[in-house]
């Protein structure tokens, strides 16, 4: 690459932060208020054009005791997204129960054909009806944003439990400089999740 | 009653000096630098990268925390103490995330920024539920290194100690 030498590792061992322009991170950062309000809100139909038509949703979650059900662990295209969706706000409107999603420490990079890689922490907060709010939930994600139509949409994510044991603290949200494809996860959870975790 | 900022003494650490009266919010690009950098340096963190994370200092970094009775004192220093952190945290199965939000940032020169944010901590076991763990707020002099940000003294206080 011309010029190469300013962009050198100043500390050996590791690589250079690149910082994406102020303007496009705060384009992000609204795609990511925008869309977890409408997941709160349970206007589904304008979270589903969130999401490319072929885009694909990724869950690490535990197996077992706590996340029991009947989920699959990845969902392939737009409908299939939106109906599992359907369900965990239909379960959630029975059970009077309020979910408020929380995205920050959001990091932005390019990625190949001007798509974008993101990752973040986000943290659910439930309030039962008359009742205390609560963390249920902390997740990392790992997104794929493309630009279609004048907007940015999710073309891949994969979304990590903390409790998962794979999410554990070695576990990595920065590894971009050897993933060069969206790529998911191999599977490593029986494919068992509750309903109402669907969105998570 | 406003008081006339004396100037700074030279050899004060880092981080103890007021911001200079005529210090102004920084611009939008560098602004949002600098919450990427955070972004950045606490996913490293969390995901128990303490080297990576100790980059985020400078070379003669200090880290101040008013539960600790001395500062951490350089960069190595710095990352082998967060090792040590983060081995134990591992070895017990649990999950940190340190979420830093409300960031505040002054310029106080062209390549130096001072900073106040809060941070909160949530905390997951493995196989158990997620609570919030720590509050804290935080005050960092930041300065332009090779192109990036790192911090030259940081001072974390956790609420309630």
């Amino acid at each position: 690459m011309p010029d190469g030498g300013t962009r050198a590792a100043p500390y050996a061992g590791t690589a250079p932060v690149p910082y994406v322009d102020g303007a496009l991170y705060g384009d992000i950062e609204r795609f990511y208020a925008r869309q977890v309000q409408l997941l709160g809100e349970g206007d589904l139909d304008r979270w589903a054009a969130t999401f490319t038509e072929d885009a694909v949703f990724a869950q690490e979650a535990q197996a077992g005791r706590v996340w029991t059900g009947n989920a699959p662990s990845e969902r392939r295209g737009r409908a299939a997204i939106v109906a599992a969706a359907r369900g965990a706000v239909a379960a959630r409107r029975e059970a009077a129960a309020v979910r408020r999603y929380l995205i920050g420490m959001l990091r932005v990079e390019p990625a190949a054909g001007g798509s974008l890689r993101t990752t973040y922490r986000a943290v659910l907060l439930q309030t039962p009806k008359g009742g205390v709010p609560e963390v249920y939930l902390s997740t990392t994600g790992r997104d794929v944003l493309v630009r279609q139509d004048g907007a940015w949409r999710v073309r891949h994510r994969v979304n990590s439990h903390d409790n998962a044991p794979a999410a554990g603290p070695g576990a990595t949200t920065a590894t971009s400089a050897t993933r060069t494809t969206p790529t998911t996860r191999t599977t490593r959870t029986t494919p068992t999740f509750r309903k109402d975790d669907d969105d998570g | 009653m406003t008081q006339a900022a004396p100037a700074p003494a030279t050899q004060a650490v880092p981080g103890t000096q007021a911001v200079p009266a005529t210090a102004a919010p920084v611009d939008a690009q560098t602004y949002a630098e600098i919450v990427q950098f955070y972004s950045h340096h606490m996913q490293l963190l969390d995901n128990a990268e303490a080297e990576e994370w100790a980059d985020g200092f400078t070379e003669d970094g200090v880290f101040a925390q008013n539960v600790k009775p001395e500062p951490t004192r350089g960069r190595d220093t710095i990352a082998a103490s967060m090792r040590r952190g983060v081995d134990r945290l591992k070895n017990r199965n649990v999950v940190r995330r340190h979420w830093l939000s409300m960031v505040v940032a002054d310029q106080v020169d062209p390549g130096t920024v001072r900073t106040r944010y809060y941070a909160v901590v949530f905390e997951t076991p493995v196989g158990g539920k997620a609570s919030v763990y720590l509050s804290t707020t935080g005050a960092d002099t930041l300065v332009r290194e090779d192109g990036r940000w790192r911090i030259k003294y940081r001072e974390i206080n956790h609420d309630g100690a």
